[in-house]
């Protein structure tokens, strides 16, 4: 991280507060952005993940704080977590469209399109109607439509959410070699193992941005799983076991099941028996990789720290 | 089943009580009804603006006169012994609607109205023929009036629908094809991709109403075009002042679009909201009903519509051949609600960008 220091600031949030009537959506963010940056920002859904993406961008009005932009004349390429280009468009009118809209050259546009459809792999559905593309196809077009100008910092909202796996790593494929030049990236996203796709990761909860490292998030999860016991019909009573114990933040009920966060299955049982009951620790238990709210649960419990051999 | 049926019936009112915008429309719409058609929606013209011609020796010419300002139908503005040009002037200045010289002995009496004005015109030369027949039948004589109509001499109305046609239509694609554009963009999130970019909010709203503005500048020549060429109705006027002055019409219309787009979320909000601004100014502005017709009491929401000062320009350009002179008033009037509407609709335009 030495080198970011001496690289250009590209837009900063100072002590940036947004509210939507009572609800306070960003508390109090500072956040810097420089040249080259790739910034993930994680957090479940609520967060002001969107709402700092969205300040970044200038579509929201902070309520108090500063937003400093340097971008110049290279702007800010963004891409919302909705499909938001015009369906009734072909593919190149919408990127034609963005990029004329940013007083683009003629050839130098041409040639950027080329090569934005080169990267996005929609050449063969150039004269497709975008709002017929598939869902991974229209993601590629919004990413196009972002990149088309060349913009100094791009804006990514849950760039992945509602693709399939294989489209997803397409995705990130994509980006990986659109910011390869340069261009800093920052991007939402609910899913762990995206923040792998940056060097810095911003963790947010209720509105408040802290910056941490994503390989410490990463970690906290290495050698932890999720266990989760199905629970369909004593959904209630679980819910009433739980509350009747002490807090233990690494069992918790999600819509899958009952869950614990343990590094093993024997450590899963030990801590299902000391909170909801032994009859729920002999029951059949599946394993899944822990989420990102998994892992800040692991965090916050002081847990992630711990060595990786034995129970929880 | 009726179980399933009522959860349906229920969750349709949860949604309708908070849509507050439908709620409200679908309770105003009813009461604009109830008062346009109770109240306004009429044909019987009263206190028609009329001359009488009262020669000095002719007495029973006055109490003509007196008998026809007491009448609901007409309010005698101008009496004296006037001539046959002079009352021609008098409808021709818009002193007055209708000029009357009172039958006298063996001479029959003449009613000059403009046709222009064709409900005016129509209600007028009945109720004066009416007036004139129950006189003669109680003084026994032959008396009659002879009828000079002006502009619209057959009195056809389609001559009187199509210069309204060509306002109606301005109005129509202006104001709610523009709220809809502005707001399908919102609605979609594409809005947000624009705001994104170098685009002014000067230069987004010019590039979202310029074409809307060609669009309905196109209907308005092809309506009076088609009203000219396919429908046979005079154009006494010039062309070119038309146009202008519709230009300045065009943008109150376009002003409207973009104010009512700032008050929508949905692009059926725009709709049901561009309907409530639509509907009162066809139907009280004059355009089908004549304003002289409709009582006091409502008379002051036609004049909160554009459309009711374009009528006059328009009528006055196609059929009686008027210039600036004669229009200045209605001309100051609409480019002064087109400065004061475009200038709310960009304050608050801007404001709802971000």
């Amino acid at each position: 991280m030495s080198g970011t220091l001496a690289r250009a600031a590209l837009i900063k949030l100072r002590d940036v507060t947004v509210r939507h009537g009572r609800t306070v959506a960003l508390d109090h963010a500072t956040v810097t952005v420089k040249a080259g940056d790739s910034v993930a920002v994680l957090g479940p859904d609520g967060a002001g993940k969107s709402t700092l993406l969205r300040c970044l961008a200038g579509l929201v009005r902070p309520s108090s704080g500063k937003v400093e932009s340097h971008l110049g004349d290279a702007g800010i390429g963004y891409a919302g977590s909705t499909f938001d280009l015009y369906g009734d468009l072909t593919v190149l009118e919408n990127l034609s469209f963005f990029g004329r809209v940013r007083g683009m050259e003629r050839e130098k546009l041409a040639e950027r399109i080329e090569a934005m459809l080169s990267l996005t792999n929609l050449k063969g559905a150039r004269d497709r109607l975008a709002g017929r593309l598939s869902g991974g196809m229209k993601k590629g077009l919004a990413l196009g439509c972002a990149l088309v100008h060349e913009p100094a910092l791009l804006l990514l909202d849950e760039p992945t959410v509602g693709v399939d796996p294989v489209s997803r790593q397409e995705l990130w494929d994509i980006i990986a070699q659109a910011t390869a030049g340069g261009t800093a990236l920052v991007f939402t996203s609910t899913y762990l193992e995206e923040a792998a796709h940056a060097s810095r990761l911003l963790a947010m909860e209720h509105g408040r941005a802290s910056e941490t490292s994503s390989d410490r998030v990463i970690a906290a999860c290495r050698d932890w799983s999720a266990w989760v016991v199905p629970v369909a019909e004593e959904r209630t009573e679980v819910r009433a076991r739980l509350a009747a114990v002490t807090h233990e933040p690494r069992v918790y009920l999600r819509p899958e099941g009952l869950t614990v966060l343990a590094v093993d299955e024997p450590g899963a049982r030990e801590l299902l028996a000391t909170t909801v009951g032994a009859g729920f620790a002999g029951a059949a238990l599946e394993q899944s990789a822990p989420t990102f709210e998994d892992a800040f649960v692991l965090l916050e419990s002081g847990k992630a720290s711990e060595p990786a051999a034995g129970a929880a | 089943m009726l179980k399933r049926l009522f959860s349906i019936v229920r969750k349709e009112f949860i949604q309708i009580r908070r849509d507050r915008r439908t709620l409200a429309m679908m309770i105003a719409i009813p009461v604009l009804w109830i008062v346009i058609f109770g109240y306004a929606a009429t044909f019987d013209v009263h206190d028609i603006k009329t001359v009488v011609a009262v020669p000095a020796d002719s007495p029973l010419a006055a109490l003509i006169a007196t008998k026809l300002d007491a009448s609901d139908y007409f309010t005698v503005v101008e009496t004296g012994p006037l001539t046959d040009a002079e009352l021609e002037a008098a409808v021709n200045d818009h002193r007055a609607s209708v000029a009357i010289r009172p039958p006298l002995g063996d001479q029959p009496g003449l009613l000059i109205a403009d046709g222009s004005d064709l409900f005016t015109a129509q209600a007028a030369a009945r109720q004066i023929q009416s007036l004139v027949q129950t006189f003669a039948q109680q003084t026994g004589t032959a008396a009659y009036v002879e009828t000079k109509i002006l502009y619209n001499s057959d009195l056809r109305s389609v001559n009187y629908m199509i210069p309204g046609l060509v306002g109606v239509v301005m109005v129509f694609i202006a104001t709610l094809m523009t709220a809809v554009a502005i707001v399908r963009e919102r609605e979609r999130g594409t809005l947000e991709q624009l705001l994104v970019t170098p685009v002014s909010p000067l230069e987004l709203m010019l590039g979202k109403i310029i074409p809307y503005m060609v669009i309905a500048f196109a209907d308005f020549l092809l309506v009076m075009a088609c009203g000219v060429w396919i429908f046979g109705v005079p154009f006494a006027g010039s062309p070119g002042l038309l146009m202008l002055l519709s230009i300045a019409f065009l943008f109150v219309c376009l002003g409207m679009g973009l104010l009512v787009s700032t008050v929508s979320q949905t692009q059926q909000q725009a709709m049901q909201m561009a309907v409530f601004t639509l509907l009162p100014q066809i139907l009280l502005s004059g355009f089908i009903f004549p304003l002289a017709a409709i009582p006091w009491a409502i008379r002051w929401i036609a004049y909160l519509a554009p459309l009711t000062y374009f009528l006059p320009i328009s009528r006055g350009i196609f059929l009686r051949g008027e210039g600036i002179g004669d229009l200045w008033i209605w001309t100051v009037v609409l480019v002064g609600y087109a400065i004061a509407i475009i200038s709310l609709a960009v304050w608050r335009f801007r404001r709802k960008l971000v």
